[in-house]
């Protein structure tokens, strides 16, 4: 399917010497669904979540994931974290591969890669105090030898993630915190133990307008010292706003990817161009673009379109597009779009 | 728009306005309306009287975060409210325009919609004035076909229509908004979400309302199918010449879609002016807060701060500007009085109404614009 070595995306983005702190390679993921009707009269239904997705995450790196309902990036951010065992493929932390098996010899990976989910609503437990949920970690991991320890650090982190006086927040339950507090004391249960990545899944998007951006900035200083971050966004205004790099998912496949300025500044797929235009902007207001108006809806992960699986929606759609699937091409040594315009002629 | 009362759109006896950013005679005049959740000392106002004025074919955009009183606003003018909210205070005029069924009946005057019995209310709503919410799924009837939910319609307000010119009607109005009409025999759980908010949209067009009250009706849904659903009522608008009511938390997409903005923070109005001057020239500190809150698109990447601190509980507000705590420019009177939605000194002519005892703030703003 892919030109590359490994499949779409992989091994770029760092530099040669430099070991990814996390590497996803080929990345598949297939779920069955249920078994209705269908299934019952020989028509196995299999949704294609993921397929032949490599991801690599530098040392500090913020990248975004960017993609509509349905494009797999979350399903790829689960796979990233192994919440979720992929169907093939391999995900490498410092250069070694994650083991397949349970908890216990998942610890050492639980303990450097950390996940923030969308919601802090259901994400923090109400039933215990902001101080627990970041006790437990500290202990779990042997970060804090003792009970005493684990309060002291845990009230460092709350200054770290700006709800400070720490001492002030940390024997609050959750329901007494506004929806941006719960979301910082998530990303203070992720950075008790000291991860080198961190998988955020629309960390703002169930927040209020007005502290979405801080919780951002949070995440910016956090990459600033060191830790790098996987963003994975519906919004790609968010996206060109703090990461380095963008990644776009369409229909289970990585189908561009670049520095973040350039992919939004000039996007060269197809569908990258399609979201960009069709996101709100002001500046734009008397133009009267109507890129969207036939743009139809996302394609079906069962039954996916041959070839280019964005070809039915496409502008440009060629007969070669809904034949072959197009490789990865490199316009320009920082950039890759699977897009048979960008390839040679046929 | 004006605001009741306010000196810059003084109301004739008909109901025709003048000055102001917006144009043509006014449609739905909500004056002094107040919105309680509770009743007693554990009462919350959840809208604090507002006053706001749609005009006839105009685009009014609500914008402001959860728990500002954007959608008990809506609901309040639609009679949608349920209990524990109620009314406690203030009116809501609607003035049909002499092409609607309405003017007979009101011979000039207006109708008082908060008074209207049931059967008036049914009258008035879908004919006047529809709604559309942000959760169409939840809003269609799961167990019908589209064609019975959008004949029902119209059977109930048509009685002379028959069944095979419902049909034909049905399907016409699906195609107005883009759905193939042999989806009429579709359930809402076959269709995709934007599908399912046009069928919304279709069903809200039935009638030929001269407003349509859309609540957050893109929030649920990705962002290129909120873009067709946007174009699609861009021109429905032009097609038709309907009234709008949006609400939404996405002041960028406002910044696009409506001809005058509102900005309401903690159940009041902070700020009402046309959409290029939010944009251009904000005067509230909360809206230069909230057009600092999303990134844009192009331009400089630089750092934006958002707004400190968060939304307010309405429970136990502070005594003076609900915004004061997360104010830069609080001074000790934003602390002790409630600023008065007023046109600010500085920029008296322009329609703009604002809540701030800082005009300061707006003369800086419209320098830096211009």
């Amino acid at each position: 399917m892919s030109e590359f070595e490994g499949g779409r995306g992989g091994g770029w983005g760092v530099a040669p010497e430099q070991v990814p702190v996390l590497a996803a390679t080929g990345m598949r993921k297939h779920f069955t669904a249920s078994r209705g009707v269908r299934s019952m009269v020989g028509a196995r239904r299999v949704v294609h979540a993921v397929d032949d997705a490599s991801v690599v995450l530098a040392p500090g790196e913020i990248v975004a994931v960017v993609g509509e309902s349905g494009s797999g990036k979350t399903t790829l951010g689960r796979l990233m974290s192994r919440l979720e065992l992929p169907t093939a493929g391999k995900l490498q932390l410092n250069g070694e591969d994650v083991p397949r098996g349970g908890a216990r010899s998942l610890r050492a990976f639980r303990r450097r890669v950390q996940v923030v989910f969308q919601d802090p609503y259901a994400s923090l437990n109400s039933a215990h105090k902001v101080g627990h949920h970041l006790e437990r970690p500290l202990l779990l991991h042997k970060i804090a030898r003792s009970d005493a320890q684990a309060r002291e650090l845990a009230i460092d982190l709350l200054d770290r993630v700006g709800l400070s006086p720490g001492a002030q927040f940390i024997d609050r339950y959750p329901q007494q915190l506004s929806g941006g507090q719960r979301q910082r004391v998530a990303i203070a249960r992720a950075l008790a133990t000291g991860p080198q990545a961190i998988i955020a899944d629309e960390p703002v998007a169930s927040l209020d307008v007005s502290s979405r951006l801080a919780i951002l900035n949070l995440f910016a200083s956090i990459a600033r010292d060191g830790a790098s971050l996987l963003y994975i966004t519906h919004d790609i205004a968010s996206a060109r706003y703090f990461a380095d790099r963008i990644i776009v998912m369409y229909a289970g496949e990585i189908i561009e990817q670049g520095p973040a300025e350039d992919v939004v500044s000039q996007p060269l797929h197809p569908y990258t161009r399609l979201l960009i235009d069709s996101a709100p902007d002001p500046d734009r207001r008397h133009e009267g673009r109507r890129s969207a108006e036939r743009a139809g809806e996302i394609a079906s992960l069962i039954t996916p379109p041959s070839g280019c699986r964005f070809h039915p929606r496409c502008p440009h759609a060629m007969p070669r597009c809904s034949e072959q699937a197009p490789p990865e091409f490199t316009p320009d040594p920082l950039r890759r779009v699977a897009c048979w315009l960008h390839g040679e002629q046929p | 728009m004006t605001a009741g009362g306010m000196s810059t759109g003084g109301m004739t006896a008909d109901g025709m306005s003048t000055g102001g950013p917006g144009q043509g005679p006014a449609l739905l005049e909500i004056k002094d309306l107040t919105v309680d959740y509770g009743v007693g000392p554990g009462a919350v106002h959840a809208v604090d009287r507002v006053s706001l004025t749609i005009r006839q074919g105009e685009a009014v955009g609500l914008a402001g975060e959860s728990g500002s009183g954007k959608s008990t606003l809506a609901h309040a003018v639609t009679r949608l409210l349920r209990d524990p909210a109620r009314v406690t205070g203030g009116e809501v005029w609607y003035h049909p325009p002499a092409a609607s069924p309405a003017a007979a009946v009101t011979a000039g005057g207006g109708i008082e919609v908060l008074g209207l019995n049931k059967r008036a209310l049914r009258k008035f709503r879908w004919q006047e004035v529809a709604v559309v919410l942000q959760s169409a799924m939840n809003a269609l009837n799961p167990v019908l076909s589209l064609r019975a939910q959008l004949t029902d319609v119209l059977r109930e307000h048509q009685p002379e229509m028959r069944r095979p010119q419902r049909t034909a009607r049905a399907a016409e109005l699906l195609e107005t908004v883009g759905v193939s009409p042999d989806r009429l025999n579709s359930y809402p759980h076959e269709l995709s979400g934007g599908m399912r908010q046009r069928a919304m949209i279709a069903m809200a067009l039935a009638l030929r309302p001269q407003l349509i009250v859309m609540d957050e009706p893109t929030t649920a849904l990705d962002v290129v199918t909120q873009r067709q659903i946007l174009d699609e009522l861009a021109s429905l608008r032009e097609q038709f010449g309907f009234a709008m009511m949006f609400i939404t938390h996405d002041l960028s997409l406002l910044l696009e879609t409506a001809d005058t903005i509102a900005v309401m923070y903690a159940g009041r109005l902070a700020e009402c002016a046309g959409a290029e001057q939010i944009y251009r020239s904000p005067a509230h500190p909360y809206t230069v807060g909230l057009l600092r809150s999303f990134p844009p698109l192009s331009g400089p990447r630089l750092e934006l701060a958002g707004i400190p601190g968060s939304p307010p509980s309405l429970r136990g507000l502070p005594p003076g500007c609900p915004f004061a705590p997360r104010c830069q420019h609080a001074t000790e009177v934003c602390t002790q009085t409630a600023p008065p939605l007023a046109p600010p000194a500085a920029d008296e002519a322009s329609g703009r109404l604002v809540a701030c005892h800082h005009d300061r703030i707006t003369a800086d703003a419209t320098e830096a614009a211009s």
